[in-house]
């Protein structure tokens, strides 16, 4: 499909404000400022856009959530991009950052926002870098600061690197962080857009849905919404990690199946491997096998075969690696990331780990397994954040899915792969 | 609404926690606190909530009309006892060692709404001790991460010296280097700690909590008259904590008045009266101690023209400022409050630690007052300075060395608990009790607090009221006589 998001991908002259120009850049701030805020909000709902973040709000819903009489409105870019298996905003962001600066720019014009954050995550030092001389580019010559391109409306950008955390990522873990403090996500009722960063209503967008606004000003809301289904529409970037041929952002229509995805953009599996099992949209969402994969890339169908469409980063598991080292890799990974808040999650994913330790490494029990279900009972929801939500889901679809790989392992004592 | 079946009237926004706990509806918690902000992060609150897909934490959920709760449910049971297996996993099973056991909100939950048996296969996490300032100590490993103490130190006394550091099951409460917990209230993060996390120096392994009797008073080391709950076992005070209820720190206490009860066991107590003979002073009975009293207040009077001067104590309950200000009357005596002992004073929100270190000078200057007539401190001096005051009957009182000019007047009766400056220029001494060994009343600047009695006084030393009316019989009866 024609590339929209990506159109810049590895142009480095588009790095600088006069080569984004060139290539069109700008001419979706430039007709926003003509519009009213609330025109351009309207515009942002008829597009059908959905947050890229991996819920999948409807971002125009969203930004009606603001109370009508606020005079502090702040919006906050999520680039906190940290999913394991999702790496498109980091592409999005080293290639074309000014996209990312003018969809802010349009997102804070529509919702009365004076002040921005573009909240990133430091472990992208060469984003960081990027984004900062685009930034300062974008102040110099108008595009930020007071009198935005010569209108009345002045917006400031504040680039606000993290230190280094998952839970960052998580919107009100994000807005703790912005204010100086832990990020340790906040209970919700209030959500954000009633009360965030320094308790003023505050929208929360990630990189790609905000880079998406430029072109839907440009190009107008019927066109977005004609890209791919009805429901979920928009070009989309999937991200195609594991043990497929080729691993890398692809720009698609949302709906794309994913064996097409796989197999025809990734070129397959790599050599003598055979497709086990895939997570469609990050780490976080729960595994299909697969004979699950004929399935269209969107939000709905996505949810409709069991998981979710997140982050679209789609990782790909051959038939030669062992799912309760899978499950024991992720594991690890949201016990190193649980914020250590709240009981559940700060203990459970621990001892998920241990167990999931234990069975990989041939020390499991026949009980482990009912353990496990029922240690997944006590964690999910009734945690304060999706975190530990997201841990459980993965690891009880991979349980539930290829029990008999965990069956083995506790029967012969030892992974069956490692001979 | 409707908790459990129980049809509840409530205000419309109220807390869930709040609203159930009043009505007589417990539901379990670890990180709520009436005096803090919610953190919603135990889960133990968790209840079941009508229309509410997920349980909710009752301590975060706002009352609205026609809710209806259960808080007993068997999801409600099963996610407790989740939350309880969770917070046992890396739990050190050193309940026998512990300080807290027997009062500790884990070991009873556990108690109540745990699993009897652990499912745990692997090591526990093993974390350090600390040393976080004088008085506290804190067992990493028992910790459970409700931070009441990091929201205490954030909200009350805006110091913010504890913070979390590290993530996940190895989150830890910590100081910054060299920055150790140092602020006036920092011990009542001891008494909020709802496990055996944060430790009080002062009490560690000092007692088993169940041996511990409990005595609700008030506190006599600053003017504004706390309660506070006294610990004691065998004649011994072991510990001093703000009033509790249910685990619940109802006020904060400073630490000065939870720290400050050393002086009951000090080696120079009095602890017998004693008697000016052959130039020094000499144990004696109260019986000779009394004659001995009375003999020298009603000598001054039968010489005629002679005055007495009674002073008081910012340290001496209302009844007894009652009992020494009528005798005082009826000998047409002249009377004085002595200075109260100053020191820093501290703000804090909704708390002060005042300026004045004693904590009846209002009491006592009230009923001075209202039945008789006090003169000012520098005037009694003056008198005795031109010998108009030849005989003073002082109650002293002071829990630590106080310095202040009494000229010597030619006669001294002192009422006192240690072996003060003063003592040495008396020629009675009467052993008095501390405000852990007598009933009474004081006016602080809180209002009216009452004085419950948790230690006998020391050997022979009695309660002033009883040495008052002693006194006042002894005179009764040499008038009677006469």
């Amino acid at each position: 499909m024609e590339q929209v998001l990506l159109r810049n991908r590895n142009k480095p002259e588009v790095l600088k404000l006069e080569g984004y120009i060139k290539a069109g850049g700008y001419d979706g701030l430039k007709k926003a400022l003509q519009m009213t805020p609330e025109e351009v909000v309207e515009e942002v709902k008829k597009s059908g856009l959905r947050g890229r973040g991996g819920a999948g709000f409807p971002t125009g819903i969203k930004w009606g959530f603001v109370p009508k009489d606020a005079e502090t409105i702040y919006l906050c870019c999520n680039a906190d991009e940290s999913e394991p298996g999702t790496f498109k905003d980091r592409v999005l962001m080293e290639n074309d950052p000014f996209q990312l600066v003018e969809g802010i720019t349009i997102a804070s014009y529509a919702l009365k926002v004076r002040k921005a954050f573009l909240y990133i995550r430091a472990e992208f030092p060469r984003q960081i870098r990027i984004l900062n001389e685009a930034i300062s580019e974008a102040y110099e010559a108008g595009y930020l600061g007071r009198g935005v391109l010569g209108s009345a409306y002045s917006l400031d950008l504040i680039l606000h690197p993290g230190a280094g955390a998952y839970i960052c990522g998580e919107e009100t873990g994000l807005v703790e962080s912005i204010e100086g403090r832990r990020g340790w996500p906040r209970l919700k009722p209030p959500f954000p857009a009633t009360k965030g960063v320094f308790d003023k209503p505050t929208i929360v967008n990630n990189v790609e849905t905000l880079s998406c606004l430029p072109h839907i000003i440009e190009r107008g809301a019927e066109w977005f919404a004609s890209v791919g289904p009805q429901r979920s529409p928009g070009p989309k970037l999937f991200c195609l990690s594991g043990e497929v041929n080729n691993r890398d952002v692809f720009e698609l229509p949302m709906g794309t199946n994913l064996r097409e995805i796989i197999f025809d953009y990734g070129d397959g599996m790599m050599e003598g491997k055979q497709l086990k099992a895939v997570f469609p949209g990050g780490s976080s969402t729960p595994v299909l096998k697969a004979e699950e994969t004929d399935v269209a890339m969107d939000f709905d169908s996505v949810k409709s075969a069991g998981s979710a469409l997140g982050s679209a980063g789609i990782i790909v598991v051959s038939d030669r690696t062992c799912m309760v080292k899978v499950a024991y890799n992720l594991a690890r990974f949201y016990a190193d990331e649980s914020c250590g808040q709240c009981t559940p999650c700060r203990e459970g994913t621990y001892w998920l780990e241990q167990i999931f330790y234990r069975i990989e490494h041939g020390e499991g029990e026949p009980d482990d397994i009912d353990t496990l279900r029922d240690i997944f009972m006590n964690i999910f929801g009734n945690v304060i954040c999706p975190l530990g939500d997201g841990a459980v889901m993965p690891l009880q679809s991979i349980l539930d899915k290829f029990t008999e790989e965990f069956e083995e392992h506790i029967r012969k004592r030892r992974c069956p792969m490692r001979e | 609404m409707n908790i459990d079946g129980q049809e509840i009237e409530a205000r419309e926004g109220e807390n869930l926690l709040e609203v159930a706990l009043r009505h007589g509806i417990y539901i379990p918690h670890f990180c709520y606190h009436p005096m803090l902000s919610v953190a919603g992060s135990c889960r133990m609150c968790l209840v079941e909530v009508e229309k509410s897909p997920k349980l909710v934490p009752a301590c975060a959920t706002p009352v609205l009309q026609n809710l209806v709760v259960w808080t007993n449910s068997e999801r409600v049971k099963k996610a407790r006892a989740g939350v309880m297996e969770f917070l046992l996993l890396n739990h050190p099973l050193d309940c026998p060692v512990c300080d807290k056991a027997g009062e500790c909100k884990l070991q009873d939950y556990c108690f109540y709404y745990g699993n009897p048996l652990s499912r745990r296969k692997h090591p526990r996490i093993q974390m350090a001790k600390k040393d976080l300032s004088p008085h506290i100590i804190f067992y990493s490993d028992r910790c459970i991460m409700c931070t009441r103490c990091i929201r205490f130190l954030n909200e009350i006394t805006k110091t913010s010296e504890l913070a979390v550091s590290y993530r996940g099951a190895f989150s830890e409460i910590d100081i910054c280097i060299d920055h150790p917990i140092e602020n006036p209230l920092s011990g009542n993060v001891i008494d909020l700690c709802p496990v055996g996390a944060l430790k009080s120096k002062d009490f560690l392994f000092k007692k088993r909590v169940w041996w511990l009797e409990s005595v609700e008073s008030v506190c006599a080391r600053c003017a504004r008259g706390c309660p506070i709950r006294v610990d004691y076992a065998d004649g011994r005070i072991y510990r001093i904590r703000s009033p509790m209820k249910f685990w619940e720190v109802l006020s904060w206490i400073c630490d000065f008045g939870r720290f400050g009860f050393k002086f009951v066991e000090d080696p120079s107590r009095l602890l017998s009266p004693l008697v000016k003979a052959d130039g020094g002073l000499s144990e004696r009975s109260w019986d000779e101690a009394i004659r001995r009293t009375s003999e020298i207040l009603s000598s001054s009077f039968e010489r005629g023209g002679e005055s007495v001067l009674f002073a008081l104590s910012p340290f001496m309950t209302c009844e007894e400022a009652r009992e020494l200000v009528l005798l005082a009357k009826d000998l047409d005596a002249h009377l004085t409050l002595l200075p109260s002992p100053e020191g820093e004073e501290f703000e804090f929100t909704d708390f002060k630690i005042e300026k004045e270190k004693a904590p009846n000078s209002r009491g006592v200057i009230q009923i001075a007052e209202q039945l008789y007539r006090l003169e000012p401190f520098e005037e009694a001096c003056g008198r005795i300075e031109a010998g108009e005051i030849r005989t003073a009957f002082a109650v002293l009182g002071y829990p630590e060395p106080y310095d202040f000019e009494l000229p010597k007047p030619e006669r001294l009766i002192a009422v006192d608990i240690v072996r003060s400056r003063l003592i040495g220029e008396a020629d009675v001494v009467l052993a008095g009790s501390t405000s852990f060994e007598k009933e009474g009343t004081f006016i602080g600047t809180l209002g009216e607090g009452r004085l419950v009695k948790a230690l006998e006084p020391p050997g022979k030393a009695r309660s002033e009221l009883s040495i008052f009316r002693q006194i006042k019989e002894a005179l009764l009866a040499k008038v009677e006589k006469r």
